[in-house]
């Protein structure tokens, strides 16, 4: 496991630039740093300051299977968030998301479609074919979702990419 | 170096304890011999057939613990206190409290109240490089983690792949960003090249413990002993060898057998440098149903211990109404 290079991190921002171009870096606020495995899939890692320094010193035989959290990975050319990763963008970053009724949640929890009356606002820019963040009403991000039609549009405009709902159907 | 002892301490059950201990599926070897080590078989064998109860410990890395107790409370869910600082008993839920959005967002995390005196114990603090050798599922991790401000650096380790990919999952859903999970045995951490400031040991027990959530092990065997007090004596071993010189273990189990419990720390106390030292006055102060902890076991049946085990603990079902626990605090003296 090793510190994501210059490139590695150049790369990670033009591929997050549709949320948040600057998530890399707010991210890495207070001293965080983002680490890389070098397994398949390639696999990126957000770590505190005191963690980072530690394992510089460690003899990396065997190394980590994780460390800190998962931000994310990379499938071929594009970087995939992570539901951390996800949730981590949306309290450090604005990247632009829409806001569910409690139902809503509920719904999108179990991993199932999003249709325009469980929306309950949505910031500007969002636009179909984008990815959105989804929140409660608390602001806290519970998944990512692809917007399949515009989110004024009647019946189903978002389709789920990641749910915190995977946290009880596989987690551990 | 002197083995530490494998042999099982056997109490002869009596023909009538023999008779109830088969009627309600327990195996009267252990029973026989809890009666003789706490007392008061008939409490402790009704507290171990009582159904448990359910707690949570609220995790401040996600979140304003009073916020998340009142999301829950609006969603009708009722607490009390549990006895331990942070950590709750759940006295009413409308649905699973396994299955809340909260749960998901890693605002809190289902642990025993017993199960949350480790990371009291070890007083974990901003800047300590900690290893958490039996680290899976991850609840004493994720409290270490909280307790230290998220800015440790923990070394968490658990051997099954699976297991440790639980740990892995429940440390990102409460947003640990300062811990390391290795899927390798804890003797791998050997090799990382650091000395730690301080080792969680809550080691691999036969779980007597745990009895009430796992009827299983209701028929635990005395064989079981020798093969859970070998592994947890390697790992005390291994914690001797991470630690810094004063650095701090906590040594815990959730089983009620002293082959596991004081014979382990007095092996440490003689063997492997260590001191014993009280608990952290948190622990101390902890109450569970009213009854301060109950002290280590100075003497088991013809055996006597240090006097200075009175300093470790055990939470037990039938005065504590807990999960059974045991836990002790040792610190590493002399020199690298």
């Amino acid at each position: 496991m090793r510190r994501l290079s210059a490139a590695e991190e150049d790369r990670l921002r033009a591929t997050l630039e549709p949320l948040d171009r600057d998530a890399p870096a707010r991210w890495k606020a207070g001293g965080s740093e983002l680490w890389t495995d070098d397994a398949q899939p390639v696999k990126v890692f957000l770590l505190a300051p005191n963690l980072v320094k530690a394992l510089e010193g460690t003899v990396q035989d065997p190394a980590p299977t994780s460390a800190g959290i998962l931000v994310g990975h990379w499938e071929r050319n594009t970087f995939l968030p992570s539901l951390e990763g996800a949730y981590e963008l949306g309290r450090r970053s604005r990247a632009p998301r829409v806001r569910l009724k409690p139902k809503g949640v509920q719904l999108f929890l179990y991993g199932r479609d999003v249709l325009s009356e469980s929306i309950a606002s949505a910031d500007a820019g969002l636009h179909s074919g984008g990815l959105a963040l989804v929140a409660n009403l608390d602001g806290d991000v519970v998944g990512l979702a692809r917007i399949v039609a515009p989110l004024g549009a009647r019946g189903r405009v978002l389709e789920p990419i990641l749910d915190r709902g995977w946290y009880l159907r596989e987690g551990g | 170096m002197r083995p530490p002892v494998l042999e099982p301490v056997r109490v002869p059950p009596s023909p009538a304890l023999r008779r109830w201990s088969e009627a309600h599926g327990f195996s009267p070897e252990l029973v026989a011999r809890w009666g003789a080590f706490y007392g008061d078989l008939p409490k402790l064998l009704e507290a171990m057939r009582r159904p448990p109860g359910t707690y949570l410990r609220f995790n401040p890395l996600r979140g304003d613990p009073r916020e998340t107790h009142r999301r829950l409370e609006e969603k009708g869910f009722r607490f009390s206190d549990s006895g331990v600082p942070g950590t709750f008993r759940v006295d009413e839920a409308p649905f699973s409290a396994g299955a809340t959005e909260e749960y998901l967002m890693g605002r809190y995390y289902l642990q025993d109240p017993s199960s949350a005196l480790a990371p009291l114990a070890l007083e974990p603090k901003p800047g300590d490089v900690i290893a958490d050798l039996c680290a899976a599922p991850g609840g004493k991790t994720i409290a270490l983690a909280a307790m230290a401000q998220d800015r440790a650096a923990i070394f968490a380790y658990d051997a099954d792949p699976a297991r440790a990919r639980g740990l892995q999952s429940n440390l990102y859903r409460c947003g640990v960003t300062s811990a390391a999970v290795y899927a390798t045995p804890a003797q791998s951490a050997r090799r990382l090249g650091l000395t730690f400031d301080r080792v969680l040991l809550d080691a691999p027990c036969t779980g007597e413990g745990v009895v009430q959530r796992d009827p299983g092990r209701r028929r635990g065997q005395l064989g079981e002993y020798a093969s859970c007090a070998r592994e947890q004596a390697d790992l005390l071993t291994v914690a001797r060898d991470l630690l810094r010189p004063e650095g701090v273990l906590v040594y815990s189990t959730c089983t009620l057998a002293p082959e596991e419990n004081e014979f382990q720390v007095q092996h440490a106390i003689d063997e492997l440098g260590f001191e014993i030292e009280p608990l952290p006055r948190a622990v101390q102060n902890v109450r569970f149903s009213g009854q301060a902890l109950m002290p280590g076991l100075q003497r088991v049946i013809e055996r006597d211990l240090s006097p200075a085990m009175t300093k470790a603990a055990h939470a037990l079902p039938h005065p504590h109404g807990t999960m059974g626990f045991f836990l002790a605090r040792l610190r590493r003296v002399g020199r690298q």
